[in-house]
């Protein structure tokens, strides 16, 4: 019995140092290779969940780069920002997503879903440091450690990617995307604010944490709502902005486009619907 | 609580620690133990399937006390049948009476009838169609006279509920399992470590190759009109992966478990798909259910008595059951019609006791004709795992036409090279290993221990790289 349980600790402690010092290793070394310089060009970076992912189109926004992913929660936005402003001190403008989904019990599947977290860790890992990591882990030990072998191979890829001076919208931590469909007719709406069943979790900690970080920076926070189709309660949106985020600007973009043809579906704009809402939110930003 | 998931890997090594070290005592003490993390375990999926668990328990336990204590035929008979009714009667309840309900409702509107039947929205117990099975096999063979009625409630429960094959399977007898139940357990080295290396191998086949078949299987077969045949046909031929893998998959994580507390279980499954023909497939896949099938309904309709029609009838009517309990479709009826049908020669012509030994015994390479009859007795089961699969009857022939008419669309998928090489390196392990319970058993063989280490290291990366969401494990649905 002693033997057995001997040999069965060994081999687990064995097989899980090597996978860690691996993964720490690799982690640390794509951090460090990583440029999470944006350049001197761009003040504006865009963060957020798919709604941003697809309706900003960061061509037509001077100066900006988008680096909003699908499924995003506030925490990986927050990650994202915190690495790239103490990298990049041009940035003088942070566009985050923020619609009316983003104030319900979503955000907090989305940072605790198994499947979520097995497609988005591994990309983000290695953004992961010191705090961040600590914060992570707390929220999800699980995911960290079964993900693994994942972020492994992720890291590999980054470490390639760097090597081949990939651009940082390669790296799958974000980017722009352009949808090419096209939706026929309404298909989406909520005329009730009870429709939406509004509730502060744990990753809403995270908006509040990148407020602040804003606020240190001084860095201008703009929150922003891109077009849905159908109507939709922004009352909450901005009752919730003004008690908890005061310095941050709402721009308030979800009855912008009317015509159906311009969205994808009822949550994200087309190709089409991009194109008119980045004119529109490049020239709000520099009138501003 | 799903054997692949971070819950297992924390209960399972807790579980084994107070078994060996905190409930030592006597086995009496690990009996109750081991029952009390039996219903944990059963509990954590639903709290309320417990109480269903406990009453199919103690109904059986009572019926069995009771047959066993009356030589009077007729109250013996009595027992039987109160055990026999009430238990398919909650199975029957909670898996078939939708089905029976809707079928029935399908018949009348054949005859211009609209009758509004109602159907019941309950959950379907998890395993309840094993530890139904597991329990009549008790009361049929105290009523048969092959065992004395086990008068320990707690013995008696633990073989109804050990954890390892609670939900499914192997569908155990209580001539096997209770005497071990009964009895001290001594710790064994070779056997925990055979254990573990079944329980990897398990997990291995279930997270590496089921769940990444099933990501290529779920939306082609959800979604059939839209693909093209060949990619229908790839589709079948994962699944028959798919569901080996999760099915056997869960039978080697449950003998290797057991094996841990020093119980044997019945092995459930014998590389099937090396099989030369469908009697031998039947013979190697889910044996304990095609065994529970003979004993207690092929042998006492008049088995293979009574000639050819005998055969030929009792042969249909064990398939269309096995077909019924997997579940309340027509799909899996007509499946255990068709692998009726493939073995009714073997039957006719009494070939059926052919290829009893493994196969190309000794030899690394099959024959030529050997190899021939596995692949046909392997196109012969995904052709039957189509319906198997399917979501309807309808669904099973549009797949299969489009498959057989060479249909094109604008659709084509192909697996992944990965999952290919993955399913290939599987089927040479097990080729490779196939004189043994299970293919990592012949690693023990090698001659340094670090090569075995790197290889188990290897395996775990392995799954460890492709785990992440759990998918539940096929039969539990069973």
């Amino acid at each position: 019995m002693k033997k057995f349980i001997k040999k069965t600790v060994l081999f687990s402690l064995a097989l899980w140092l090597l996978l860690l010092s691996a993964l720490m290793a690799l982690n640390a070394v794509a951090d460090a290779r990583f440029n999470y310089n944006l350049g001197r060009d761009t003040n504006t970076l865009i963060l957020g969940d798919s709604h941003t992912l697809c309706a900003l189109d960061d061509k037509l926004i001077p100066n900006a780069v988008n680096l909003s992913e699908s499924a995003d929660p506030y925490f990986f936005s927050y990650v994202k920002a915190e690495r790239f402003i103490n990298a990049s001190p041009e940035i003088k403008t942070i566009v985050l997503g923020y619609a009316p989904h983003n104030l319900t019990t979503e955000q907090d599947s989305w940072l605790f879903s198994k499947a979520i977290n097995k497609k988005k860790l591994p990309f983000y890992a290695f953004l992961l440091k010191n705090s961040l990591l600590a914060d992570y882990v707390k929220l999800n030990p699980e995911a960290y450690f079964t993900n693994s072998v994942r972020i492994i191979k992720a890291d590999l890829g980054h470490l390639y990617r760097i090597s081949k001076g990939a651009s940082v919208n390669e790296f799958g931590i974000g980017t722009h995307l352009s949808l090419t469909t096209k939706s026929e007719k309404e298909v989406f709406h909520i005329g009730e604010q009870g429709d939406i069943k509004y509730s502060e979790g744990e990753d809403l900690k995270y908006l509040k944490k990148l407020y602040y970080l804003c606020k240190r920076k001084k860095i201008k926070l703009v929150l922003i709502s891109t077009p849905l189709m159908g109507s939709h309660p922004t009352e909450p949106l901005k009752k919730y902005a003004s008690d908890n985020l005061p310095l941050a600007e709402f721009l308030d973009l979800t009855t912008f486009l009317k015509d159906p043809s311009l969205f994808a579906d009822s949550g994200h704009v087309n190709k089409w619907g991009a194109e008119k809402t980045s004119v529109a939110v490049a020239s709000w930003l520099r009138k501003k | 609580m799903l054997f692949n998931s971070t819950t297992y890997l924390i209960f399972l090594p807790v579980v084994f620690i107070l078994y060996w070290f905190a409930f030592n005592k006597n086995y009496k003490q690990q009996n109750i133990m081991l029952m009390m993390a039996s219903y944990i375990f059963y509990g954590w999926w639903d709290w309320r399937f417990v109480f269903l668990l406990a009453f199919s328990t103690f109904l059986d336990y009572w019926s069995g006390l009771k047959i066993a204590e009356n030589e009077n035929g007729r109250r013996r008979k009595f027992w039987l049948i109160l055990s026999v009714g009430i238990n398919l009667g909650f199975l029957g309840v909670f898996k078939y009476y939708n089905f029976f309900a809707s079928s029935f409702a399908e018949l009348l509107a054949g005859f211009g009838l609209q009758p509004h039947m109602a159907t019941i929205n309950v959950i379907l117990p998890v395993g309840i169609s094993f530890y139904t099975f597991h329990g009549l096999s008790y009361v049929f063979d105290i009523y048969n006279r092959r065992i004395p009625a086990e008068k320990n409630i707690v013995d008696y429960s633990l073989f109804v509920s050990y954890f390892p094959l609670l939900v499914a399977g192997p569908i155990e007898r209580a001539t096997h399992l209770l005497p071990q139940v009964q009895r001290p357990r001594i710790f064994d080295y070779g056997k925990a470590v055979d254990g573990l290396r079944q329980i990897l191998w398990g997990l291995f086949k279930k997270v590496v190759i089921a769940d990444q078949c099933a990501a290529f299987v779920n939306p082609v077969f959800n979604n059939y009109e839209t693909y093209d045949g060949s990619t229908l046909a790839i589709a079948a031929v994962l699944f028959a992966f798919q569901i080996y893998g999760d099915f056997s998959g869960y039978s080697d994580i449950a003998l290797g478990t057991s094996r841990l507390f020093g119980i044997e279980l019945l092995r459930n499954f014998r590389y099937p798909y090396f099989s030369r023909d469908i009697a031998e497939f039947w013979r190697r896949w889910h044996i304990s259910l095609s065994s529970w099938f003979k004993d207690y309904l092929y042998i006492p309709l008049g088995g293979s008595r009574g000639g050819n029609w005998m055969r030929i009838r009792n042969t249909f009517i064990i398939f269309l059951v096995s077909g019924f309990w997997h579940g309340a479709n027509w799909t899996f009826i007509f499946w255990g019609f068709l692998n009726a049908l493939f073995i009714m020669p073997s039957i006719i012509l009494k070939t059926n006791r052919n290829n009893l030994e493994i196969v190309a015994g000794d030899r690394l390479i099959p024959s030529l004709k050997e190899a021939i009859q596995i692949l046909m007795t392997f196109l012969l089961s995904v052709f039957c795992w189509i319906f198997f699969r399917a979501n309807s009857m309808e669904a099973a022939f549009g797949i299969i036409g489009r498959i057989f008419m060479g249909v094109s669309s604008e659709k084509h998928s192909v697996p992944s090279l990965v999952l290919s090489v993955m399913i290939i390196a599987m089927l040479i392990m097990e080729w490779l290993g196939r004189q043994e319970d299970f293919p990592l058993r012949h690693w023990r063989l090698l001659k340094h221990s670090y090569v075995r280490f790197a290889l188990y290291i290897a395996m775990f990366i392995l799954i460890l790289y492709f785990s992440g969401e759990d998918e539940q494990f096929i039969y539990f649905q069973f």
